[in-house]
């Protein structure tokens, strides 16, 4: 009985392990989006040519020296893959940009944008978003 | 048999297992859904005035002669309260879409899912001036006698037949263009302004342009910048189209036949100033392609360093012919020329606005006057 007992147990640690822990892994589509949002509030317009696509980099940088003028943050931000094939995956994300501006505050919600993440030369880069 | 369970040591191990097992994977499961929901339960509550962005860009029209120190406190003063100010939001789309003559383009708009439908009837911006130095702009005046022909068949053009409004003008900038700033003072409800007997002939202006003076821009924003108008974060999701930047929101939504250029002062003093030019160069392409008259400001502040963004703004304005107003020129009589020193000596002083707005009213009436609007 004792056997029977050990082996449930080993098993429904096995199942935990590999089926709920899966859910919670951050994919690597995702967190090149978050990389793009970083990179935004950082004003760090050099690490663009390594997130996005070759095709976007001129409107990426544009993003970033859209808030070089303002001071800002990420606020309740994270991002999940909401399609994924095999070069190129949809991601959504929450939250938003908060801009200060003097004592002013205003934020730039990021709920309603689908990113396009491509698979460029092995490695996923954000080539847009609608 | 469940009491059996219950008290034997195996039964209380297995159920312990089962419901860790239950337990964590349902949270697992759930976990991106559920910080969805409560994310968005949280915004829902920090958000007791609905979209920000109306706090944002709608702000409450002030009386002008306030003692209070800068445009920021002005806008924090009404942060919760509704905007007073109507919006034109026209509901009918331009009744009859002329044949595009010979210097018009087609907008590179994607048609192939809606054959019958017409492109617009864009102008083609002309180059007056392929290399244009602005090397000169300090001693260009505040405000030109008159303005070019080219300049003139860019408002004609566009009145007759992209649907511009003749007596509208917008304004683009940051805070320091909301109408609590520049030229709200014109406006006959919320403002209030004298004028000596020699300018009495500005009262055409301001009664042909009545509409305009009081009201709000889409593209008017606290910080923000030339990139920022050009990229659709920055534009209004309650009344800009999906995809819509800041600018071509406020072009399609209050259609101004004129507009007033405010930008430079938030431009990172690091960043090279070949990229503002850029991003200016697209501005004023795409307000002219509109058959809107851009016209370019200078501006009183130096965060660049070496003042190359007023030069860069002059050529610009050669370059496509449109009217040059030198608000840094009329800003060098004024105490500490025109900036705040309790703000960095970036934004100007409350006499700066007064100033401002006075001389973008007299810009304003040249542009009129020359094109004999009355």
């Amino acid at each position: 009985m004792k056997k029977i007992i050990y082996s449930l147990a080993m098993i429904i640690l096995c199942v935990q392990l590999s089926g709920c822990g899966g859910n919670k892994k951050v994919s690597e589509e995702s967190k090149v989006v978050e990389s793009f949002y970083n990179a935004i509030v950082n004003q760090e317009r050099d690490k663009i040519g390594s997130i996005v696509c070759s095709d976007w980099e001129k409107d990426g940088l544009r993003e970033v020296d859209a808030f070089m003028g303002v001071k800002s943050e990420l606020k309740d931000f994270s991002c999940s893959v909401q399609k994924e094939e095999a070069d190129n995956a949809e991601v959504t994300c929450t939250g938003s940009i908060a801009a200060s501006y003097g004592n002013e505050i205003t934020e730039f919600p990021l709920k309603d944008r689908i990113h396009k993440v491509v698979k460029e030369n092995g490695e996923w880069r954000l080539c847009g978003f609608e | 048999m469940a009491g059996k369970v219950l008290r034997s040591k195996k039964g209380i191990l297995l159920l312990l297992l089962l419901s860790v097992f239950i337990g964590s994977c349902n949270a697992a499961k759930s976990d991106d859904a559920l910080e969805q929901e409560v994310a968005s339960f949280v915004k829902t509550l920090q958000m007791p005035t609905g979209d920000p962005w109306l706090v944002a860009i709608q702000p409450t029209l002030l009386p002008f002669d306030t003692a209070s120190p800068s445009p920021i406190l002005l806008l924090n003063n009404q942060t919760n309260s509704a905007p007073t100010e109507t919006v034109f939001i026209p509901t009918d789309e331009p009744t009859a879409i002329p044949v595009p003559p010979m210097e018009v383009l087609s907008a590179p708009i994607d048609t192939s899912n809606s054959p019958t439908e017409t492109p617009l009837p864009f102008y083609r911006p002309v180059i007056v001036d392929p290399n244009p130095s602005g090397a000169d702009w300090k001693s260009l005046p505040i405000i030109p006698k008159s303005i070019t022909e080219t300049a003139k068949d860019i408002y004609r053009y566009g009145v007759s037949k992209m649907g511009r409004r003749p007596n509208y003008f917008s304004k683009i900038g940051d805070c320091q263009s909301y109408p609590n700033v520049f030229m709200g003072e014109y406006d006959y409800v919320s403002g209030s302004y004298e004028l000596s007997d020699d300018d009495l002939y500005l009262e055409d202006a301001i009664n042909y342009f009545q509409e305009s003076f009081g009201a709000l821009s889409f593209a008017v924003a606290n910080g923000l910048s030339a990139a920022s108008l050009l990229t659709t974060i920055w534009s209004d999701p309650s009344y800009c189209e999906s995809g819509e930047s800041a600018l071509l929101c406020e072009l399609r939504i209050n259609k101004p036949s004129i507009v007033f250029v405010n930008l430079g002062t938030n431009w990172v003093s690091t960043a090279d100033v070949s990229l503002y030019e850029d991003y200016l160069d697209e501005i004023v392409y795409t307000i002219i392609q509109y058959g809107t008259l851009p016209i370019l400001s200078s501006k009183a502040d130096n965060v660049e360093g070496n003042n190359q963004i007023n030069e860069i703004t002059a050529a610009i304005a050669k370059k496509y012919g449109v009217p040059f107003f030198n608000f840094w020129a009329a800003a060098q009589s004024l105490e500490n020329h025109g900036l705040d020193p309790d703000r960095s000596d970036i934004y100007l002083s409350v006499d700066a606005w007064k100033v401002r707005s006075y001389w973008g009213l007299k810009m304003l009436y040249t542009v009129g006057h020359s094109l004999e609007l009355f």
